[in-house]
Parts: C-alpha cells; structure tokens; sequence
C-alpha cells in the first residue's frame, strides 16, 4: 500500500545544502515523491549519487554517498507491504518517529518512519570498529540529517 | 556476521581450501523449515512468506549451501573445525536468520537477530564463484564489501563480502536477473570473515519500517527453480472468476489426497511488484473432481476482495503449490479478468487513517476492506477525525464481559465476540477499569458489525464510522453541531451528524466518579503519580482520551 508523505514546510528547507549540492544530484531530488533525508554535512555530497526511478509511481529514493573509507546509503519508501502477521512493532524513538538502531555484519544501520515514510541509513566503513564508524557516529548522522526537498516541495508531481 | 579464529586475510589464503563438496544430490526436502535453527544459536521465526517471488538465486551456479557461519564448524560459536569441513558444504540447508546476536532485529522473536541469511558456494574456495542479481534493478550502493541493488519498487538485495577486485558493476548501473556482480570472498573490509555470501532483502514492512526481512524461504524457491528439484507440477483449472467468486481446483499428482496451497495474485502475475497475492487451500469436496482425479478434495474457492471491486478490469493469476516445495505452477485458463462493481457506500462520516502503521494496528486490510469510489464522492462524505493509533479496549469491573472500544473520549460497545473478530480486535489486551472511570465516558455508537474502508484516487484511507457528539467531550468533534448527543440507537448504518437518542450525556459524566476513580496508568494526564493538576480526575480522564484521539494532528497531504 502507499504511504502518504506529510511534507514538511518549505520553511524546513535546507537551503544552504540545497546551494552546495551537485546540479544532477539536486535533479533527483526534486523528482522525489517523498521528503528527502540527506546528511546536513555537505562532504557526503562531494562522491554521491540519489536514485529515484524513472517510473510514474517511484517508491521513493536511495541515496549513497562515500567519504574517506565510509559508505552512506540512504533509502527511502512510500510502498509498504501490509502482512498481517507481523503487525505493528512500534519501536525506540528515532528523529520524530519510531525506529530501530543495529548493526548488520559491521554495517550499521537505522530504520524509522518519519514525515509518514519510511527510512534507513545504512553506514559501512573499511573498519568497521573505527571510532568514525561506532554507533554513536551513526546515531549523530541520523540525528543530522536534513529535509533538502522532493517533488512536492518544488511543486513537481505529488 | 562470522569472525573467523583466523583473523587477517592473508592468513586465509596458507590454508588449502580445496575440500569440494561432499554433497550429491539434493535431498528431498533440501532444506530444513524456516525458523528451524542450530540448537542454541537462537530463536528463529517460522517465515514462509516469499518475499521475492521468482527472483533468481544469487549464486550463479549450484549446488550451494545456506547455513550459519557463526554457529556452524569453524564458526566463532560453533563446535570447532574448520569453515572448510565437509558437513559445511552439505544439505540439508538451515536457516539462519534472527540467529542470536545482539543486534536490534525488529521481525525476530526476541527483537535481536541476524538480519539475512549466509550462503555457501558449492565449495570451501575464494573468488571462485559469482553472486548474480537476484532481480532487475539499479546498483544504489557500493561499500567496502558490499553492493546494494534495488529495484524499481524499492525492494533492496545486498550482496555482502564479495572480492571487490572482481567487481564488475558500476554505481548506479542497471541489472538483470542473473547478471554477475562479484565472486563470493571472505572480504570483510579489515577484518576478514569466512568464505560465504552473505544475503539479505530490505523492504517496507507496514507497521514496522523499512527493515530487514527473511530471505529464507526466497532462496527456497529460486535456489528449486535454479536446480530443478521437485517431482511432477501440481495440475489444476481456474474454472470460474466471476464476481461473486474465484474458484477452481488443483492437485499435486505426487500426493494425491493431499491439499495444495494455492496463489492468487491480482493485479499481475507472481513475482509483479504490484500484484497482491492471496493463499487459500485446494481442499473443498467436488464432487465431479472424484472420478477425474480419483480424489475428491481438491476445489477452491475466493470471494472477490472488496478492493478489487473498483468498475476495472484487473487480471487473476492463479498457481498450485506441489505438497513437497517447488516452484508453482500457474493453472490452466489462468489469468483470468474479474471486472466488478464497487459496492455501496454505506452512511457515515470518514475518518482518517493516516499511515500505515496505524492501518497495521488496527489489522485493516486495503485489499479486503476498501471501498474505491470517485473523488466527489469521496469528497461528499463529511470528514471526522482522524483514527487514533489504535484500539484500547476496557471492561468494567463492574460487568466484565462487556467489552468496550475507548475512541476519541467516547466508550463504544463491542457488541459480541463476532464484531471483534471482524475488526481483528485483541480482546486480550482489555484493560479493566473501575465502573465509575467508565461509566464517566459518554457513550457513542456501538462498534460497527465490520470496518469499511474508502479510498479516493489519492493515497488516503478513510473508516467509515458514525459521527460521535457530546457536549461534554471537548474539543468536540468540528461536524458535530452544538448541544447534541450521538447517536446511540445502534443503527449501525449510521446517521451523518449522529445526532440521536443517546440520552443527557452529562448525567454520564457530571461527578461520579471521586478520586479514586482516576484513568488506569497510561490512560489519562491525570494519572501521572505526583500530578499537582487541579482538574478532577472525572473531567481529565475522558478528556485527556479525546484529545489523545485527537492528538494525531495532520500537517501537509500530498
């Protein structure tokens, strides 16, 4: 079933990382169904890509970024599959929502529902018992991260 | 995840893995019951749902081997030996996802878990051979040593700790099915891991987010198909898709008495990213079946889902299961077309369910519940407020088999273990309050016999209720006009505006309750320990419920 994105203000915006992004990168996000989510800190900018496919009903967005030996993907979806045997598990409090932290194989990871959609950051680094890549640095990544758009906020499709 | 003893890479490659694998061929079954995990590694989840269904497997040849790495020989926590023994590389398969770690898993039994699946090659050797796509979709992420494809529909397959030397896909390439990525390693960044894929499947989960899923039994089907394991297809007819029903018959010519499992997938064919599928059982009592088969217990049958009756065409692909796995197999004369007129509307006001987390508590279901209709006419339904999170449910101590729904400062009775269970209510979870505390929330309109869903050309769904009014209940409902009570005359069609015979609401409400009454924990502001407020406990309880009820504010739809 559909999610339905409950798009932030415009106000929210964050204009200053909209200004520093790449053009092609900017593109995508303004193609977005849902609100985009990216790292407040323009760095992961520089070595990233955003995804959202070329399809009249995208799901959403994924986003992956590199810096130094780190990798940050972000995904994001809209499209959710209802299973009534799983029901609803609420979760911790992440960002405004409710979510989960772990860590899978070394890579860490965060999951939410924010702005009626759902979220996760996965963070993997070559060494993955780096102190850049423990849970707290995932955990101030989430906390970072920024509204910078989707296609409702530039008043594209909806 | 699985350290190895040994714990840089170069170490890995003194060691002489060349033991090939013992295994034949494949038992039947070649795998073990998901959820059915090594003795001590864990609480699995008996998870048979196909997550992908027709993806093809992620190794490009076979035979291989799912187990765990952890637990199993030459794991951090196994029995000791070496990643390289022969019973590593041998049937049966077992999972192990929700495998104990101490990681957050929210779909595990204890909330902590694996989060995939690992998978062995045929044998114990290094960047030998290939993980291919699983399904069609674009790479959106390459890490350190791991690479991320995610289809158009946003399910995501990560394909973990191959040889980044033998990458051959770029980022932001799109893939087919079956298209190599990398050859299977024991690359773990730094730190190297035993030789193995390890496999997971991320997806939207209603209720729960963007997580994790078992990858189980995915593997089950597309690992068959990839082998060729299983005996004689199933066989069967879809015979009938009208709108009063889909029905048909199959049968597994392996097992003739027994009952297969049968999908039906509306909207496209199994494996469509937007097609639903539904399992029923190929067990009714046909009598013309008998002498045909020489087994008379084959029919099915399905109503046609309420979400389906739209006015449109929408194609039904129907398939058997063989009784033993294997891949299943579409029926003859499928698909068929159902073409169905939406059902009326009934009276009421709509009310807003605002995601799908709430729509995953109260158990709705958009397939068989919701009424599509045009948007004026979803537009002339007057709108309520918005669904609370989900049910609370209370009883009094007074009369404890009565069992009311507390919604929005109102108690509505649940007339009957019948209404409950159409709305998949967990009476288990009745609170029991004193009868004051009860009695002091007006009454609204009994639940309705079932939930009824609306839903316009937008992503928005809609119940269907009764408008409930009471001057007490503040702030009041926006429809409701002033001086007005609900209407309790039990119509369970409703009435717009609700306004009834529900007697003088304030006698429900005026002071019965003393102090002592106050909301059970969790059930009220003025239940808070220490709570210095002013507000009578009679006032604050249903209050602080209706505004709870109303507390789930909207801001911007798309």
């Amino acid at each position: 079933m559909l999610r339905v994105p409950q798009w932030p203000p415009t106000s929210e915006l964050a204009q200053e990382l909209r200004a520093r992004a790449p053009a092609s990168l900017l593109a995508a996000v303004d193609r977005s169904p849902v609100p985009v989510l990216l790292p407040g800190d323009p760095s992961w900018l520089a070595r990233a890509d955003l995804y959202v496919p070329e399809d009249p009903q995208p799901f959403g967005y994924a986003f992956a970024g590199a810096l130094d030996e780190r990798h940050l993907s972000i995904h994001a979806s809209r499209f959710a599959t209802l299973l009534p045997h799983i029901g609803h598990v609420r979760g911790d409090p992440v960002r405004s929502g409710f979510g989960s932290f772990s860590v899978n194989e070394g890579v860490r990871t965060a999951s939410w529902i924010e702005h009626g959609v759902a979220y996760s950051v996965d963070l993997e680094c070559f060494d993955h018992e780096a102190p850049t890549c423990d849970d707290a640095v995932l955990r101030e990544l989430v906390a970072g991260l920024v509204y910078v758009g989707g296609a409702a906020a530039v008043g594209g499709a909806r | 995840m699985s350290r190895l003893h040994l714990g840089v890479l170069g170490m890995l490659s003194l060691v002489a893995l060349t033991v090939s694998s013992s295994a034949g061929a494949a038992p039947d079954p070649f795998y073990l019951p998901p959820g059915d995990l090594l003795p001590a590694s864990g609480d699995g989840v008996a998870e048979f749902t196909v997550f992908a269904p027709s993806m093809r497997y992620p190794l490009e040849l076979g035979p291989s081997f799912p187990n765990s790495q952890v637990y199993g020989n030459g794991g951090l926590h196994g029995p000791g030996g070496s990643q390289c023994d022969a019973v590593n590389y041998d049937y049966p398969w077992r999972d192990n996802y929700c495998e104990t770690r101490t990681w957050d898993m929210p779909l595990c039994p204890s909330g902590q878990g694996h989060q995939g699946q690992d998978v062995r090659p045929a044998t114990c050797e290094n960047r030998k051979y290939w993980i291919v796509a699983s399904a069609a979709g674009q790479v959106s992420s390459i890490g350190s040593y791991s690479v991320y494809v995610t289809t158009p529909a946003g399910q995501r397959f990560d394909y973990l700790h191959g040889a980044l030397d033998t990458l051959v896909v770029s980022q932001g390439q799109q893939l087919q099915a079956g298209d190599p990525i990398v050859m299977v390693s024991n690359n773990m960044g730094q730190t190297a891991t035993s030789i193995h894929l390890h496999y997971n499947i991320k997806q939207d989960i209603a209720g729960v987010g963007y997580v994790y899923v078992s990858p189980y039994m995915s593997l089950v089907a597309a690992y068959s198909a990839l082998m060729g394991l299983g005996d004689k297809a199933p066989v069967g007819a879809l015979e009938m898709s009208g709108c009063e029903r889909i029905a048909g018959w199959a049968q597994d010519p392996d097992t003739p008495e027994a009952a297969v499992a049968v999908d039906l997938y509306f909207g496209g064919p199994a494996g469509d990213p937007n097609a639903v599928g539904v399992q029923v059982k190929a067990d009714l009592p046909r009598e013309d079946l008998c002498v045909l088969l020489g087994s008379c217990d084959h029919g099915f049958a399905l109503d046609v889902p309420v979400g389906l009756r739209d006015g449109q065409p929408h194609p039904v692909h129907v398939y058997a299961h063989g009784s033993e796995g294997g891949e299943a197999v579409q029926l003859e004369l499928s698909p068929a077309m159902v073409e169905c007129a939406p059902p009326p509307v009934p009276a009421g006001v709509r009310r807003w369910v605002i995601s799908p987390e709430i729509l995953a508590t109260w158990n709705f279901s958009p397939f068989w519940q919701v009424i599509h209709v045009d948007d004026p006419t979803l537009a002339a339904i007057p709108e309520s407020r918005d669904l609370a999170e989900g049910p609370v449910l209370a009883r009094s101590d007074a009369e404890l088999e009565q069992i009311w729904l507390i919604d929005g400062g109102f108690r509505r009775h649940v007339q009957g273990p019948e209404i409950a269970a159409a709305w998949s209510l967990d009476l288990a979870t009745t609170a029991t309050w004193s009868a004051a505390t009860l009695q002091a929330l007006p009454e609204g309109t009994p639940l309705r016999p079932a939930p009824i869903l609306v839903q316009g050309t937008g992503a928005a769904i809609y119940l269907i209720d009764d408008l409930q009014c009471d001057p007490e209940v503040q702030p009041a409902d926006p429809l409701c006009p002033e001086d007005v009570t609900t209407d309790t005359d039990g119509d369970p069609g409703g009435s717009v505006g609700g306004i009834g015979n529900g007697g003088d609401p304030g006698s429900d409400s005026s002071g019965a309750a003393s102090g002592s009454d106050a909301l059970p924990p969790g059930y009220g502001a003025n239940s808070e320990a220490g709570c210095g407020c002013d507000t009578s406990p009679v006032a604050a309880g249903p209050l602080a419920l209706l505004l709870g009820g109303l507390g789930l504010r909207r801001r911007r739809r798309s």
